[in-house]
């Protein structure tokens, strides 16, 4: 299956979310510093995107954007992570009708919290969502059980993106 | 010696997108009960789960009859204990030109396709929202953003989608997860039946270039109902179609 990395790097609100999505998998997932060269290859999407020009020239097979959920109108203090949820979503659409590579390409849409904000929404669930929640969907979409789900959004946080039209 | 396993019904079980989720969450640990219209198609299936070592019983009701529905919870739960995972895949299609669309088709469309998702949600819901558990994952389909031939259908498909949501907002405290799935073309026995031509020019509407397979869209059911922090949410298996689907044009 080829290599696994994070890229660029773990933000103190995700800090151990490579070895929770290693565990998953079962294989080694580097924290890289560079995009080329993984076949797989996680996106941790801060700012305003910065990260999504790289990851798409980097040859991956497979990727999978982790952002923020401000595009959703969540963040009404940090606009920049909106704007770098919206270009990871709109590059993971764009990439999957185009063929080629990467092979798939999806999005894990997490609460921003996660990635520095210090938003405080909470969906409608109890439980709080954690870093291995994150990772369970990293792994779903790096594996072959999501090997026809391609260009989509899962949103791990609990519900509160149903309180948005963009989320259907 | 009591079974320990989850109890999961998966409705529409006896074949096809059912009987690949029925068997992936017999797989996953859950003692599944296998729904089906078909009382014989229901019993081999569970005899198939049962002899590859894993947990699963038949039971027989019609999801658009409620009083069927409400019975076959009762006797599940009689003898299984709680049911935690409730799987609404029964489903018909129904394709036709909406000139063609009687009040029959549209009222049959929509009483298997979304009645009987009111029928088995609402009475699984009662007993999950008590013990402050449970997840219930309905299949809905690509085709409810719309494609040729599909009103009642997509009628039927996008009504599921809205009760997923409504319900995953209702129910949310309780930390019962309600979910949906979006197939969208897969490879079945119906679609295997195509004419080839008019299969490939279907194909080329999905990025992927190919068909699902029906343990892609159980591997998806799976994924949900294991999950902890995912409600409301409507995750398309379909190749991408969803993204867009580059319709090959045609009149009504």
């Amino acid at each position: 299956m080829g290599s696994i990395a994070i890229w660029p790097t773990e933000p103190v609100g995700l800090a151990g979310v490579a070895n929770a999505v290693a565990e998953r998998v079962g294989e080694p997932v580097q924290i890289a510093a560079d995009p080329a060269g993984a076949d797989r290859l996680v996106v941790i999407v801060t700012g305003s995107g910065d990260p999504v020009g790289p990851a798409i020239d980097s040859g991956a097979a497979t990727l999978v954007f982790v952002v923020g959920d401000g595009y959703l109108g969540t963040d009404v203090e940090d606009l920049s992570g909106a704007l770098g949820g919206a270009s990871a979503v709109a590059a993971a659409r764009s990439l999957a009708v185009r063929t080629g590579s990467p092979r798939r390409a999806n999005v894990v849409c997490i609460p921003e919290r996660f990635l520095g904000s210090t938003g405080v929404l909470r969906g409608p669930l109890a439980a709080e969502v954690e870093v291995g929640d994150i990772a369970d969907a990293v792994a779903f979409l790096l594996s072959d059980d999501a090997g026809y789900v391609h260009g989509q959004v899962l949103f791990v946080d609990g519900g509160r993106h149903l309180f948005s039209s963009m989320t259907a | 010696m009591t079974d320990t396993r989850p109890v999961a019904i998966v409705t529409g079980a006896g074949s096809g997108i059912g009987a690949a989720i029925a068997r992936r969450l017999a797989a996953d640990g859950h003692l599944v009960v296998v729904n089906d219209v078909d009382g014989s198609r229901a019993a081999a299936m569970a005899g198939e789960i049962a002899a590859a070592g894993s947990a699963a019983i038949p039971a027989v009701a019609d999801v658009s009859d409620s009083a069927a529905v409400d019975a076959m919870f009762d006797a599940v739960e009689a003898a299984v204990g709680p049911v935690e995972v409730l799987v609404n895949n029964a489903g018909v299609g129904g394709n036709a030109a909406i000139r063609n669309v009687t009040d029959e088709f549209w009222e049959r469309v929509l009483s298997v396709d979304l009645h009987g998702v009111l029928y088995c949600t609402r009475r699984a819901l009662g007993p999950m929202r008590e013990r402050r558990s449970g997840s219930v994952v309905t299949i809905s389909s690509r085709a409810w953003l719309g494609w040729w031939g599909q009103s009642a259908y997509a009628a039927a498909k996008a009504g599921v989608v809205g009760m997923t949501r409504a319900l995953a907002v209702e129910f949310g405290s309780r930390n019962v997860r309600v979910n949906a799935v979006a197939p969208g073309i897969i490879d079945t026995p119906l679609l295997r039946d195509r004419d080839p031509e008019l299969l490939d020019r279907l194909l080329m509407s999905v990025p992927l270039g190919r068909p699902g397979t029906a343990e892609e869209v159980a591997a998806a059911v799976a994924f949900l109902v294991r999950s902890r922090a995912i409600t409301g949410q409507l995750l398309y298996v379909c190749g991408g179609k969803s993204v867009y689907a580059y319709p090959d044009w045609k009149d009504a």
